[in-house]
Protein backbone atom coordinates (compact mmCIF):
# COMPACT_ATOMS: atom_id res chain seq x y z
CA UNK A 1 0.00 0.00 0.00
CA UNK A 2 1.74 3.42 -1.04
CA UNK A 3 1.32 6.47 0.63
CA UNK A 4 2.01 9.76 -0.75
CA UNK A 5 3.33 12.98 0.41
CA UNK A 6 3.16 16.22 -0.19
CA UNK A 7 0.81 15.49 -3.45
CA UNK A 8 -2.01 18.01 -4.73
CA UNK A 9 -3.81 16.28 -7.62
CA UNK A 10 -5.62 13.10 -7.40
CA UNK A 11 -3.59 10.07 -7.19
CA UNK A 12 -5.31 7.39 -9.81
CA UNK A 13 -4.24 4.01 -11.63
CA UNK A 14 -3.27 4.13 -15.28
CA UNK A 15 -6.48 2.57 -16.39
CA UNK A 16 -8.45 5.62 -14.99
CA UNK A 17 -6.26 7.78 -17.65
CA UNK A 18 -8.94 9.86 -19.15
CA UNK A 19 -9.01 12.37 -22.52
CA UNK A 20 -8.11 15.57 -21.36
CA UNK A 21 -5.83 14.35 -18.51
CA UNK A 22 -1.78 15.29 -17.75
CA UNK A 23 -0.64 13.45 -15.67
CA UNK A 24 3.01 12.45 -13.89
CA UNK A 25 4.28 9.30 -12.70
CA UNK A 26 6.82 8.85 -9.77
CA UNK A 27 9.44 5.95 -10.98
CA UNK A 28 11.89 4.45 -8.53
CA UNK A 29 11.24 0.91 -10.81
CA UNK A 30 11.99 0.87 -13.98
CA UNK A 31 10.40 -3.08 -13.94
CA UNK A 32 7.04 -1.36 -12.58
CA UNK A 33 7.22 1.39 -14.85
CA UNK A 34 7.04 -0.60 -18.06
CA UNK A 35 4.26 -2.33 -16.85
CA UNK A 36 2.70 0.97 -16.19
CA UNK A 37 3.60 1.82 -19.90
CA UNK A 38 2.39 -1.08 -21.43
CA UNK A 39 -0.63 -0.77 -19.98
CA UNK A 40 -0.91 2.94 -21.32
CA UNK A 41 0.07 1.37 -24.19
CA UNK A 42 -2.41 -1.46 -25.00
CA UNK A 43 -5.01 0.42 -23.65
CA UNK A 44 -4.74 3.11 -26.27
CA UNK A 45 -4.06 1.21 -28.90
CA UNK A 46 -6.95 -1.07 -28.02
CA UNK A 47 -9.60 2.29 -28.41
CA UNK A 48 -8.26 3.38 -31.83
CA UNK A 49 -5.91 6.28 -30.42
CA UNK A 50 -2.04 7.22 -31.66
CA UNK A 51 0.19 6.28 -28.80
CA UNK A 52 3.85 8.04 -28.48
CA UNK A 53 6.49 7.07 -26.32
CA UNK A 54 9.67 9.05 -25.46
CA UNK A 55 11.95 7.04 -24.31
CA UNK A 56 15.16 7.65 -22.49
CA UNK A 57 18.53 6.94 -24.33
CA UNK A 58 19.15 4.89 -21.49
CA UNK A 59 16.49 3.04 -21.73
CA UNK A 60 15.24 -0.32 -23.67
CA UNK A 61 16.43 -0.02 -27.38
CA UNK A 62 13.60 -0.09 -29.75
CA UNK A 63 13.69 -3.79 -30.77
CA UNK A 64 13.38 -4.72 -26.91
CA UNK A 65 10.89 -1.69 -25.99
CA UNK A 66 8.48 -2.98 -28.96
CA UNK A 67 8.62 -6.76 -27.78
CA UNK A 68 8.21 -5.40 -24.27
CA UNK A 69 5.32 -2.97 -25.19
CA UNK A 70 3.72 -6.23 -27.52
CA UNK A 71 3.94 -9.23 -24.70
CA UNK A 72 2.98 -11.75 -27.85
CA UNK A 73 -0.13 -9.64 -28.38
CA UNK A 74 0.44 -9.40 -32.12
CA UNK A 75 -0.45 -5.36 -32.36
CA UNK A 76 2.77 -3.61 -31.69
CA UNK A 77 3.80 -4.35 -35.27
CA UNK A 78 0.90 -3.14 -37.50
CA UNK A 79 1.05 0.00 -35.44
CA UNK A 80 4.16 1.10 -35.91
CA UNK A 81 3.83 0.33 -39.49
CA UNK A 82 0.49 2.47 -40.05
CA UNK A 83 1.72 5.02 -37.76
CA UNK A 84 -0.41 4.47 -35.15
CA UNK A 85 2.21 3.89 -32.31
CA UNK A 86 5.45 6.27 -32.43
CA UNK A 87 9.05 5.31 -30.75
CA UNK A 88 11.17 8.26 -29.69
CA UNK A 89 13.67 9.25 -28.05
CA UNK A 90 13.05 12.26 -25.66
CA UNK A 91 16.47 14.06 -26.57
CA UNK A 92 15.12 14.16 -29.83
CA UNK A 93 11.86 15.29 -28.67
CA UNK A 94 12.85 17.73 -26.24
CA UNK A 95 16.43 18.86 -27.03
CA UNK A 96 16.81 18.64 -31.09
CA UNK A 97 19.38 21.36 -31.31
CA UNK A 98 20.47 20.42 -28.02
CA UNK A 99 18.65 22.98 -26.31
CA UNK A 100 15.32 23.12 -24.59
CA UNK A 101 12.79 25.81 -25.51
CA UNK A 102 9.66 25.69 -23.73
CA UNK A 103 7.70 27.72 -26.21
CA UNK A 104 9.19 25.42 -29.22
CA UNK A 105 8.06 22.36 -27.27
CA UNK A 106 4.61 23.54 -26.57
CA UNK A 107 3.81 24.45 -30.66
CA UNK A 108 5.95 20.80 -31.00
CA UNK A 109 2.99 19.12 -28.81
CA UNK A 110 0.20 21.28 -30.56
CA UNK A 111 1.33 20.01 -34.31
CA UNK A 112 1.58 16.57 -33.32
CA UNK A 113 -1.69 16.61 -31.72
CA UNK A 114 -3.35 18.06 -34.89
CA UNK A 115 -1.43 15.80 -37.07
CA UNK A 116 -2.84 12.98 -35.07
CA UNK A 117 -6.24 14.92 -35.89
CA UNK A 118 -6.07 15.25 -39.67
CA UNK A 119 -4.56 11.93 -39.44
CA UNK A 120 -8.30 10.62 -38.14
CA UNK A 121 -7.39 10.00 -34.90
CA UNK A 122 -9.98 9.89 -31.76
CA UNK A 123 -7.00 10.68 -29.68
CA UNK A 124 -3.80 10.76 -28.83
CA UNK A 125 -1.84 9.60 -25.81
CA UNK A 126 1.81 10.22 -25.17
CA UNK A 127 4.13 9.13 -22.17
CA UNK A 128 7.40 10.70 -22.14
CA UNK A 129 10.58 9.99 -19.39
CA UNK A 130 11.43 13.28 -18.51
CA UNK A 131 15.44 12.29 -17.17
CA UNK A 132 16.63 14.49 -20.40
CA UNK A 133 15.42 17.65 -18.38
CA UNK A 134 18.69 17.65 -15.48
CA UNK A 135 20.75 16.00 -17.82
CA UNK A 136 20.82 19.03 -19.74
CA UNK A 137 21.01 21.27 -16.84
CA UNK A 138 17.43 22.69 -17.09
CA UNK A 139 16.59 24.24 -13.83
CA UNK A 140 13.81 22.85 -11.62
CA UNK A 141 11.96 25.56 -11.99
CA UNK A 142 12.10 25.73 -15.95
CA UNK A 143 10.72 21.88 -15.82
CA UNK A 144 7.66 23.15 -13.78
CA UNK A 145 6.84 26.17 -15.65
CA UNK A 146 6.91 24.30 -18.87
CA UNK A 147 4.80 21.58 -17.20
CA UNK A 148 2.01 24.35 -16.09
CA UNK A 149 2.36 25.88 -19.57
CA UNK A 150 0.95 22.88 -21.21
CA UNK A 151 -2.19 23.31 -19.45
CA UNK A 152 -3.73 24.73 -22.77
CA UNK A 153 -2.98 21.85 -24.31
CA UNK A 154 -5.32 19.59 -22.21
CA UNK A 155 -8.80 21.85 -22.35
CA UNK A 156 -10.12 20.47 -25.62
CA UNK A 157 -9.83 16.90 -23.94
CA UNK A 158 -7.85 15.37 -27.13
CA UNK A 159 -4.67 14.55 -25.83
CA UNK A 160 -3.36 12.50 -22.30
CA UNK A 161 -0.11 12.87 -21.30
CA UNK A 162 1.84 10.59 -18.77
CA UNK A 163 5.12 12.63 -17.68
CA UNK A 164 7.30 9.93 -16.11
CA UNK A 165 10.00 11.63 -13.21
CA UNK A 166 12.65 9.08 -12.17
CA UNK A 167 13.11 9.67 -8.98
CA UNK A 168 16.95 9.00 -9.07
CA UNK A 169 17.54 10.68 -12.32
CA UNK A 170 15.56 13.92 -11.39
CA UNK A 171 15.85 13.97 -7.38
CA UNK A 172 13.83 14.15 -4.88
CA UNK A 173 13.10 18.18 -5.31
CA UNK A 174 11.78 18.02 -8.87
CA UNK A 175 9.90 14.81 -8.11
CA UNK A 176 7.93 16.63 -5.83
CA UNK A 177 7.55 19.62 -7.25
CA UNK A 178 6.29 17.68 -10.82
CA UNK A 179 3.37 16.53 -7.99
CA UNK A 180 1.97 19.95 -7.50
CA UNK A 181 1.98 21.31 -11.08
CA UNK A 182 0.16 18.44 -12.26
CA UNK A 183 -3.46 17.20 -11.91
CA UNK A 184 -3.09 14.10 -11.81
CA UNK A 185 -0.74 11.53 -10.19
CA UNK A 186 -0.55 7.88 -11.99
CA UNK A 187 0.33 5.46 -9.46
CA UNK A 188 3.69 3.49 -10.24
CA UNK A 189 2.16 0.62 -9.47
CA UNK A 190 -0.26 -1.90 -11.36
CA UNK A 191 -2.46 -3.55 -9.21
CA UNK A 192 -1.83 -1.84 -6.59
CA UNK A 193 -3.66 0.02 -3.73
CA UNK A 194 -3.74 3.96 -2.71
CA UNK A 195 -5.40 4.63 0.30
CA UNK A 196 -5.98 8.02 1.97
CA UNK A 197 -7.91 9.20 5.11
CA UNK A 198 -10.56 11.59 3.70
CA UNK A 199 -11.66 14.71 5.65
CA UNK A 200 -14.23 13.34 8.60
CA UNK A 201 -12.77 10.13 8.65
CA UNK A 202 -13.61 8.27 5.67
CA UNK A 203 -10.99 6.40 3.35
CA UNK A 204 -10.68 6.36 -0.54
CA UNK A 205 -8.98 3.44 -1.61
CA UNK A 206 -7.91 3.44 -5.66
CA UNK A 207 -5.92 1.20 -7.68
CA UNK A 208 -7.12 -2.37 -8.23
CA UNK A 209 -8.47 -4.75 -5.29
CA UNK A 210 -7.47 -8.45 -6.86
CA UNK A 211 -5.61 -11.57 -5.86
CA UNK A 212 -2.03 -9.40 -5.34
CA UNK A 213 -3.57 -6.79 -3.15
CA UNK A 214 -6.39 -8.32 -1.46
CA UNK A 215 -4.55 -8.79 1.62
CA UNK A 216 -3.83 -4.85 1.79
CA UNK A 217 -7.23 -4.29 0.75
CA UNK A 218 -8.73 -6.15 3.56
CA UNK A 219 -6.56 -4.48 6.02
CA UNK A 220 -7.71 -1.05 4.72
CA UNK A 221 -10.95 -1.99 4.90
CA UNK A 222 -10.96 -3.28 8.70
CA UNK A 223 -9.43 0.24 9.30
CA UNK A 224 -12.52 2.28 7.31
CA UNK A 225 -15.13 0.19 9.45
CA UNK A 226 -13.71 -0.32 12.31
CA UNK A 227 -15.58 0.25 15.39
CA UNK A 228 -15.80 3.99 16.62
CA UNK A 229 -16.30 4.95 19.90
CA UNK A 230 -19.90 6.76 21.33
CA UNK A 231 -23.91 5.96 21.67
CA UNK A 232 -24.96 7.13 18.52
CA UNK A 233 -25.14 5.63 14.79
CA UNK A 234 -22.07 6.00 12.80
CA UNK A 235 -22.10 6.82 8.96
CA UNK A 236 -19.05 5.50 7.68
CA UNK A 237 -17.54 6.77 3.87
CA UNK A 238 -15.48 4.82 1.50
CA UNK A 239 -14.25 6.30 -1.75
CA UNK A 240 -14.03 3.64 -4.17
CA UNK A 241 -14.14 5.61 -7.11
CA UNK A 242 -11.13 4.71 -8.75
CA UNK A 243 -10.68 1.65 -7.65
CA UNK A 244 -10.80 -0.02 -10.93
CA UNK A 245 -11.05 -3.61 -10.62
CA UNK A 246 -12.19 -5.67 -7.25
CA UNK A 247 -12.52 -9.26 -7.18
CA UNK A 248 -15.45 -11.12 -5.56
CA UNK A 249 -13.28 -12.39 -2.73
CA UNK A 250 -12.60 -8.52 -1.70
CA UNK A 251 -16.24 -7.54 -3.01
CA UNK A 252 -17.24 -10.55 -0.40
CA UNK A 253 -15.04 -8.93 2.16
CA UNK A 254 -16.22 -5.90 2.02
CA UNK A 255 -19.94 -7.14 2.17
CA UNK A 256 -19.21 -9.13 4.77
CA UNK A 257 -17.85 -6.28 7.17
CA UNK A 258 -20.90 -4.09 6.36
CA UNK A 259 -23.13 -6.65 7.01
CA UNK A 260 -21.21 -6.93 10.72
CA UNK A 261 -21.85 -3.11 11.43
CA UNK A 262 -24.45 -2.28 14.00
CA UNK A 263 -28.15 -1.98 12.03
CA UNK A 264 -28.17 1.38 13.27
CA UNK A 265 -24.97 2.29 11.21
CA UNK A 266 -24.41 3.31 7.53
CA UNK A 267 -21.51 2.80 5.07
CA UNK A 268 -21.55 4.57 2.54
CA UNK A 269 -19.42 2.97 -0.59
CA UNK A 270 -19.37 4.93 -4.00
CA UNK A 271 -17.75 3.20 -6.57
CA UNK A 272 -17.92 2.80 -10.57
CA UNK A 273 -19.73 -0.35 -12.55
CA UNK A 274 -17.54 -2.46 -12.16
CA UNK A 275 -16.58 -3.24 -8.85
CA UNK A 276 -20.35 -2.49 -8.06
CA UNK A 277 -21.13 -5.53 -10.64
CA UNK A 278 -19.45 -8.10 -8.18
CA UNK A 279 -20.48 -6.23 -5.13
CA UNK A 280 -24.24 -6.55 -6.40
CA UNK A 281 -23.70 -10.16 -7.69
CA UNK A 282 -22.51 -11.34 -4.36
CA UNK A 283 -26.19 -9.90 -2.60
CA UNK A 284 -25.20 -6.00 -1.56
CA UNK A 285 -28.82 -5.43 -1.62
CA UNK A 286 -29.41 -7.65 1.14
CA UNK A 287 -27.19 -5.47 3.72
CA UNK A 288 -29.40 -2.90 5.42
CA UNK A 289 -26.29 -0.91 6.28
CA UNK A 290 -24.97 -0.80 2.60
CA UNK A 291 -25.32 2.60 0.51
CA UNK A 292 -24.27 2.03 -2.66
CA UNK A 293 -23.57 4.59 -5.14
CA UNK A 294 -22.43 3.71 -8.13
CA UNK A 295 -20.85 6.36 -11.05
CA UNK A 296 -19.01 6.15 -14.23
CA UNK A 297 -15.84 8.03 -13.73
CA UNK A 298 -15.18 8.07 -17.69
CA UNK A 299 -18.36 9.37 -17.90
CA UNK A 300 -18.27 12.02 -15.14
CA UNK A 301 -21.66 11.51 -14.34
CA UNK A 302 -23.88 8.40 -12.57
CA UNK A 303 -24.70 5.50 -14.48
CA UNK A 304 -28.20 5.69 -16.38
CA UNK A 305 -29.50 2.65 -14.73
CA UNK A 306 -28.00 3.77 -11.64
CA UNK A 307 -29.68 6.35 -9.73
CA UNK A 308 -28.74 6.97 -6.76
CA UNK A 309 -31.98 6.25 -5.17
CA UNK A 310 -32.24 2.97 -6.92
CA UNK A 311 -29.00 2.00 -5.77
CA UNK A 312 -29.27 2.76 -2.12
CA UNK A 313 -29.36 -0.47 -0.86
CA UNK B 1 -10.52 -23.62 -30.72
CA UNK B 2 -12.17 -20.10 -32.61
CA UNK B 3 -12.58 -18.91 -36.28
CA UNK B 4 -10.76 -16.03 -34.92
CA UNK B 5 -8.03 -16.55 -32.45
CA UNK B 6 -7.56 -12.92 -30.14
CA UNK B 7 -5.08 -13.32 -27.74
CA UNK B 8 -3.33 -16.24 -26.39
CA UNK B 9 -1.48 -15.30 -22.78
CA UNK B 10 -0.01 -17.72 -20.20
CA UNK B 11 -0.23 -15.96 -16.62
CA UNK B 12 0.93 -16.75 -12.97
CA UNK B 13 -0.52 -14.50 -9.79
CA UNK B 14 2.19 -11.54 -10.52
CA UNK B 15 1.32 -11.31 -14.57
CA UNK B 16 -2.82 -10.80 -13.44
CA UNK B 17 -3.03 -7.06 -13.09
CA UNK B 18 -1.13 -6.85 -16.70
CA UNK B 19 -3.49 -9.62 -17.69
CA UNK B 20 -6.89 -7.72 -16.61
CA UNK B 21 -5.55 -4.54 -19.00
CA UNK B 22 -4.31 -6.95 -21.85
CA UNK B 23 -7.63 -8.75 -21.64
CA UNK B 24 -9.85 -5.77 -21.31
CA UNK B 25 -8.28 -3.81 -24.73
CA UNK B 26 -8.57 -7.60 -26.41
CA UNK B 27 -12.41 -7.42 -25.82
CA UNK B 28 -12.65 -3.82 -26.30
CA UNK B 29 -10.98 -4.77 -29.79
CA UNK B 30 -13.94 -7.44 -30.37
CA UNK B 31 -16.50 -4.94 -30.06
CA UNK B 32 -18.10 -6.11 -27.00
CA UNK B 33 -19.68 -2.68 -26.02
CA UNK B 34 -18.50 -1.21 -22.40
CA UNK B 35 -21.28 -3.15 -19.90
CA UNK B 36 -20.92 -6.64 -21.54
CA UNK B 37 -16.75 -6.11 -21.83
CA UNK B 38 -16.76 -5.27 -18.20
CA UNK B 39 -19.49 -8.00 -17.13
CA UNK B 40 -16.76 -11.18 -19.13
CA UNK B 41 -13.42 -9.44 -18.14
CA UNK B 42 -14.84 -10.24 -14.44
CA UNK B 43 -15.70 -13.20 -14.68
CA UNK B 44 -12.73 -13.99 -16.65
CA UNK B 45 -10.89 -12.73 -14.19
CA UNK B 46 -12.32 -14.81 -11.35
CA UNK B 47 -11.26 -17.58 -13.09
CA UNK B 48 -7.90 -16.80 -13.85
CA UNK B 49 -7.52 -16.36 -10.28
CA UNK B 50 -8.72 -19.38 -9.57
CA UNK B 51 -6.73 -21.46 -11.54
CA UNK B 52 -3.74 -18.94 -9.78
CA UNK B 53 -4.80 -20.43 -6.35
CA UNK B 54 -6.24 -23.95 -6.70
CA UNK B 55 -4.99 -24.71 -10.32
CA UNK B 56 -1.40 -25.23 -9.84
CA UNK B 57 -0.05 -21.49 -9.65
CA UNK B 58 -0.12 -21.25 -13.36
CA UNK B 59 -2.79 -20.64 -16.38
CA UNK B 60 -3.35 -20.20 -20.15
CA UNK B 61 -5.65 -17.04 -21.43
CA UNK B 62 -7.44 -17.85 -24.75
CA UNK B 63 -9.66 -15.47 -26.07
CA UNK B 64 -11.24 -15.91 -29.70
CA UNK B 65 -14.27 -15.27 -31.50
CA UNK B 66 -16.70 -17.41 -33.70
CA UNK B 67 -20.52 -17.97 -33.99
CA UNK B 68 -21.59 -14.36 -32.97
CA UNK B 69 -19.67 -14.87 -29.65
CA UNK B 70 -16.38 -14.06 -27.76
CA UNK B 71 -14.84 -16.91 -25.93
CA UNK B 72 -12.35 -17.06 -23.59
CA UNK B 73 -10.60 -19.95 -22.15
CA UNK B 74 -8.61 -20.52 -19.14
CA UNK B 75 -6.86 -24.05 -18.75
CA UNK B 76 -4.85 -25.03 -15.83
CA UNK B 77 -2.70 -28.06 -15.39
CA UNK B 78 -3.89 -28.34 -11.15
CA UNK B 79 -5.83 -31.22 -10.03
CA UNK B 80 -9.01 -30.68 -11.61
CA UNK B 81 -12.40 -29.11 -11.74
CA UNK B 82 -12.99 -30.21 -8.08
CA UNK B 83 -10.28 -28.27 -6.86
CA UNK B 84 -11.68 -25.41 -8.78
CA UNK B 85 -14.94 -25.37 -9.04
CA UNK B 86 -17.10 -25.83 -5.55
CA UNK B 87 -19.75 -28.24 -5.36
CA UNK B 88 -22.95 -26.75 -6.42
CA UNK B 89 -24.42 -26.15 -3.36
CA UNK B 90 -22.23 -23.82 -2.51
CA UNK B 91 -22.94 -21.58 -5.61
CA UNK B 92 -26.34 -21.01 -3.92
CA UNK B 93 -27.18 -17.76 -2.48
CA UNK B 94 -25.80 -18.15 1.62
CA UNK B 95 -27.23 -16.73 4.22
CA UNK B 96 -24.30 -14.19 5.73
CA UNK B 97 -23.11 -15.36 9.00
CA UNK B 98 -20.33 -14.68 11.23
CA UNK B 99 -18.43 -17.64 9.52
CA UNK B 100 -18.83 -16.16 6.53
CA UNK B 101 -15.63 -14.48 6.42
CA UNK B 102 -13.57 -17.70 6.98
CA UNK B 103 -15.25 -18.75 3.99
CA UNK B 104 -14.70 -15.80 1.58
CA UNK B 105 -10.79 -16.44 2.66
CA UNK B 106 -10.91 -20.01 1.20
CA UNK B 107 -11.38 -17.81 -1.91
CA UNK B 108 -13.74 -20.68 -3.59
CA UNK B 109 -17.22 -20.52 -5.02
CA UNK B 110 -17.86 -16.31 -4.51
CA UNK B 111 -15.76 -15.84 -8.15
CA UNK B 112 -17.65 -18.76 -9.73
CA UNK B 113 -20.76 -17.07 -8.74
CA UNK B 114 -20.22 -14.01 -10.11
CA UNK B 115 -18.80 -15.61 -13.20
CA UNK B 116 -21.65 -17.76 -14.01
CA UNK B 117 -24.17 -14.44 -13.44
CA UNK B 118 -22.11 -12.76 -15.73
CA UNK B 119 -21.80 -14.45 -18.71
CA UNK B 120 -24.25 -15.81 -21.23
CA UNK B 121 -22.31 -19.41 -21.28
CA UNK B 122 -20.03 -20.72 -18.72
CA UNK B 123 -18.53 -24.33 -18.81
CA UNK B 124 -16.08 -26.44 -17.06
CA UNK B 125 -14.28 -29.27 -18.23
CA UNK B 126 -11.46 -31.55 -17.20
CA UNK B 127 -8.21 -31.18 -19.12
CA UNK B 128 -6.68 -34.14 -21.07
CA UNK B 129 -6.08 -37.22 -18.96
CA UNK B 130 -8.30 -35.92 -16.05
CA UNK B 131 -5.66 -33.70 -15.36
CA UNK B 132 -5.84 -29.94 -14.99
CA UNK B 133 -9.38 -27.89 -15.71
CA UNK B 134 -10.50 -25.32 -18.33
CA UNK B 135 -13.70 -22.70 -17.78
CA UNK B 136 -15.00 -21.86 -20.69
CA UNK B 137 -16.96 -18.49 -20.83
CA UNK B 138 -18.87 -16.43 -23.56
CA UNK B 139 -20.55 -13.45 -24.42
CA UNK B 140 -22.61 -12.99 -27.21
CA UNK B 141 -21.32 -10.12 -30.41
CA UNK B 142 -24.69 -9.45 -31.05
CA UNK B 143 -25.56 -6.63 -29.21
CA UNK B 144 -21.33 -5.31 -29.59
CA UNK B 145 -20.59 -2.01 -31.83
CA UNK B 146 -17.05 -2.35 -33.72
CA UNK B 147 -14.83 -0.57 -31.47
CA UNK B 148 -13.48 2.83 -33.65
CA UNK B 149 -10.67 2.96 -34.85
CA UNK B 150 -9.01 -0.19 -33.37
CA UNK B 151 -5.81 -1.26 -35.29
Amino acid sequence: MTQHHGTTGRIIPVERLQPGDHSCMDVTDRASRWQVLTAFTRTGLARGEKVMLLLDPSDLNDEDAVACLDGGTGHMEAALKSGQFVLDRNTSAYLPDGRFSKERQVRDFAAEAERAREAGYPRLRGAGDMGWAPRAGVADDEVIDYEASLAELFADGYLTALCCYDRQQCGDPLVAATRTVHPLQVMECLGGLEVTRAPGGGRRIAGSAELGSREEFTRALREALGPRPGRGSSRYELDLTDLVYMEAHCAWQLLDLVAGLPRKDTAVVRCGPMPATALRGLGSADVPQLELHVADPQDTQDTGDTAEAEDVA
Amino acid sequence: MSADRLLELDFTGPDLPLARITLAATLHRAGLPGPVRDALAQAVLEAMANAVLHGGGAGRLSVGSADGEVRCEVADAGPGPSAVVPAPESLAPEPRTPDAGQEAATGRGHGLRIAEALTDRIEVHPGPGDRGTTVVLAASLRTAVPAPGSA
